[in-house]
């Protein structure tokens, strides 16, 4: 079986920036500190790094795999696993990717329906943005790259936190380190969830043109997803006491509620409406990386798998109402994701080792 | 399949007239709004809103509504019965408080306002000497919209003057907080002419104490810095002479001694004279004026603070402080410390400039 795609669906090696940049940083990041901070307080930032640390180690780790194997990860698990275990595996993947679209999607909505419009129904609005998501989605790989390159416009918006900066206590930080080390450690784990995104890297690997010399754009990528975060949650902490930051839903957007321009009294329907921007890449890529599955799996063609997908998800999203159903399923699908991150991707990493050494000494 | 997805894709146009709009010649919007204690428990709400005349650009009128009930939502819909266009609290800017429910609490109208995605941080508070309803009733902007007038008050003194500034964001940081409590200026009334009389200190969300509007000047210096503002003092020999000051920095400090700790605060002002009485301003006259100012600050300073301890209140956020410069603080601990901490200040000033004579 051939291991790369043709020529004509490649991307540059660049692209991957990106790719894994809009992947990671999604909607889930409005609300990223409100979890570490009962842990890890006034030092949460420091978690923020050492969680962008660590997610450096496993795109090494993945490289390595990907490397090693030169295909993605739906044939790298038929030849681990064999066909039964490997086919149930790649099985799980693609029900994460789905009901990662979901969440996305729905916390979009839940925005859209708490800060604009109260009495817009989920489904209507799910339709559309599907209808969206069908579109770029048909269009392939390329353009889904083109929509994540399109959606690092998004950095724009940090301009609007300067309108803050007159608010900001700067001893709200010290004194610094006030957390045990375990403390810190607790936080990262919390904080895992807006940074997983680079398990994308094992199904667009085989789209890239010389897959080896786009490791340091990954790098680069998780890199501004940290420094990104890292504002996110400083401007948090110096904006807000701790204990307001306990009642706030989405800090980042009542951040927005500084903001007052003469031809623009509320900033945060500005900043509520630009949350497109984060969501729709990533479902796109979701979308686009479990109906590749299924194509790869049962050889049928992507075009027939998209719809169905499709479906699923708008029934996913349609079902689940209110703070709490939302919440419930982010706190599932964030230990889902911890523990794809920390523990499957070292466990295949482990297994590819004994494999190669396996196979040097037979 | 391409023909499905061009229906579905059409008929979305069809829906950009499903949501529901809010066009602004079909609102009411509202700029000010009062909350007072009624019976039972109930909170009265009275809105001041403007009416704007078709045909007649710039001509507006005030219309005041006012109601009793236990929710701001109920109490918005009651008024709603009396609307040809439905309020709208998407511009509101200025929350005017009675004495009473100052004094009562205000814990439930500050989570509304929290909670409600259209209003901003930056809306400014103030509580009012006696009722809240009062004052929307009088007319003390001649030609202005009421709660544009107030917005302009609070706005222009806590921005330029020596009003220490306090917005909803600040007020929720202060009360929420550990080591600290909020503060609210104090509007009041007299012959349809309103004006800021000074501060109402509170403890946790209850109104609790008033500064006057000499230590209000004081209490701004001591809380943050500033750039703007007049200070007057009287020498010796018995006259007056005023400064305006040009910038102004205020340290805290934590000093360990023998007895323990104790907290200073070193203010630095730099200010320029205004008015000096024809005094003439030698260099030891200057000298003189200086030492006169910041004997005067230490003075009404230090009596301020005396003022919180005894009433065991930290508008000036120490408590915030000192947690900021310690391990495992404890705010229990903290709270029975406060009233006998020893509390120094420190003043210099320097006068930089004299206007454009000697």
């Amino acid at each position: 079986m051939k291991a790369m795609e043709q020529a004509r669906f490649t991307v540059s090696p660049y692209l991957v920036f990106p790719l894994v940049h809009s992947m990671q940083f999604g909607s889930e990041y409005l609300n990223m500190s409100i979890k570490p901070i009962q842990l890890a307080g006034h030092d949460t930032w420091i978690s923020v790094i050492l969680c962008g640390l660590c997610f450096h180690v496993v795109i090494w780790m993945v490289y390595r795999i990907l490397n090693r194997n030169e295909t993605d990860l739906i044939q790298i698990h038929r030849r681990f696993f064999g066909k039964w275990a490997g086919g149930g595996l790649n099985f799980i993947f693609i029900v994460y990717f789905l009901l990662h679209a979901s969440l996305l999607l729905r916390l979009f909505i839940e925005i859209v329906q708490v800060w604009l419009f109260p009495d817009l129904a989920t489904w209507l609005l799910a339709s559309v943005l599907l209808l969206l998501v069908y579109y770029i989605v048909a269009g392939g790989f390329r353009v889904i790259v083109g929509i994540c390159l399109f959606s690092l416009l998004r950095h724009l918006l940090i301009a609007a936190m300067l309108f803050t900066a007159g608010y900001f206590h700067f001893n709200n930080l010290s004194p610094v380190m006030d957390h045990s080390l375990n403390e810190l450690l607790m936080a990262v784990k919390e904080l895992a969830f807006p940074y997983v995104g680079v398990e994308i890297l094992f199904f667009v690997y085989t789209f890239i043109k010389t897959p080896e010399k786009s490791e340091k754009w990954a790098h680069l990528a998780n890199f501004v997803t940290t420094v990104s975060y890292l504002i996110v949650v400083l401007f948090s902490l110096l904006l807000f006491k701790f204990e307001q930051l306990s009642t706030q839903i989405w800090p980042q957007l009542t951040k927005y509620k500084f903001v007052r321009f003469p031809f623009i009294d509320r900033f945060e329907f500005v900043g509520a409406s630009a949350q497109i921007f984060f969501v729709i890449p990533i479902i796109c890529l979701c979308i686009w990386a479990s109906s590749r599955a299924v194509k790869i799996m049962f050889a049928v063609k992507q075009r027939t798998v998209l719809p169905i997908f499709l479906i699923l998800v708008f029934v996913a999203v349609s079902l689940i109402a209110g703070r709490n159903h939302i919440e419930a399923f982010q706190d599932l699908l964030s230990q889902i994701g911890f523990y794809m991150i920390f523990a499957y991707i070292p466990f295949v990493f482990l297994v590819d080792m004994v494999r190669v050494k396996a196979g040097r000494t037979v | 399949m391409s023909r499905i997805f061009l229906m579905l894709a059409v008929s979305c146009l069809l829906l950009t007239g499903c949501a529901n709009q809010q066009i602004l010649d079909r609102i009411t919007l509202f700029i000010v709004c009062a909350f007072d204690e009624a019976q039972n428990d109930q909170i009265e709400i009275t809105l001041a809103t403007t009416r704007f005349q078709t045909g007649k650009p710039g001509s507006i009128s005030n219309q005041l509504l006012s109601k009793v009930g236990h929710t701001s939502v109920g109490i918005i819909e009651l008024m709603n019965t009396r609307m040809d266009k439905p309020l709208n609290a998407g511009k509101l800017s200025v929350v005017l408080i009675g004495t009473d429910l100052a004094a009562k609490g205000v814990r439930n109208e500050l989570d509304m306002v929290l909670r409600d995605a259209q209003a901003s941080r930056r809306m400014y508070l103030a509580v009012v000497d006696g009722n809240a309803k009062e004052v929307l009733r009088k007319n003390f902007s001649s030609d202005e919209e009421k709660g544009l007038y107030l917005y302009n008050l609070l706005d222009m003194n806590e921005r330029n003057k020596l009003v220490p500034s306090q917005n909803l964001h600040e007020f929720g940081y202060a009360y929420l907080g550990k080591g600290m409590d909020p503060y609210l200026p104090m509007l009041q009334i007299k012959d349809d002419h309103i004006y800021i009389a000074g501060l109402a200190l509170f403890k946790d969300d209850k109104y609790v104490a008033k500064l006057n509007e000499k230590q209000m000047r004081v209490m701004k210096l001591l809380k943050e810095n500033v750039k703007h503002g007049a200070l007057e003092t009287k020498l010796n020999n018995g006259t007056y002479v005023a400064v305006e000051v040009i910038g102004s920095k205020v340290r805290f400090r934590i000093e360990k001694d023998t007895e323990g700790s104790n907290v200073s605060l070193n203010l630095r002002l730099k200010a320029r004279i205004v008015d000096s009485k024809a005094v003439t301003l030698t260099r030891q006259m200057i000298k003189k004026i200086e030492t006169s100012f910041e004997k005067d600050l230490i003075d009404s300073g230090t009596e301020l603070i005396e003022k919180f301890q005894k009433e065991g209140i930290d508008p000036l956020g120490l408590g915030d402080f000192v947690r900021s410069k310690t391990r495992n603080w404890n705010e229990e601990e903290w709270k029975k410390e406060y009233s006998s901490l020893n509390v120094k200040i420190k003043v210099k000033m320097d006068i930089e400039e004299t206007g454009i004579t000697k």
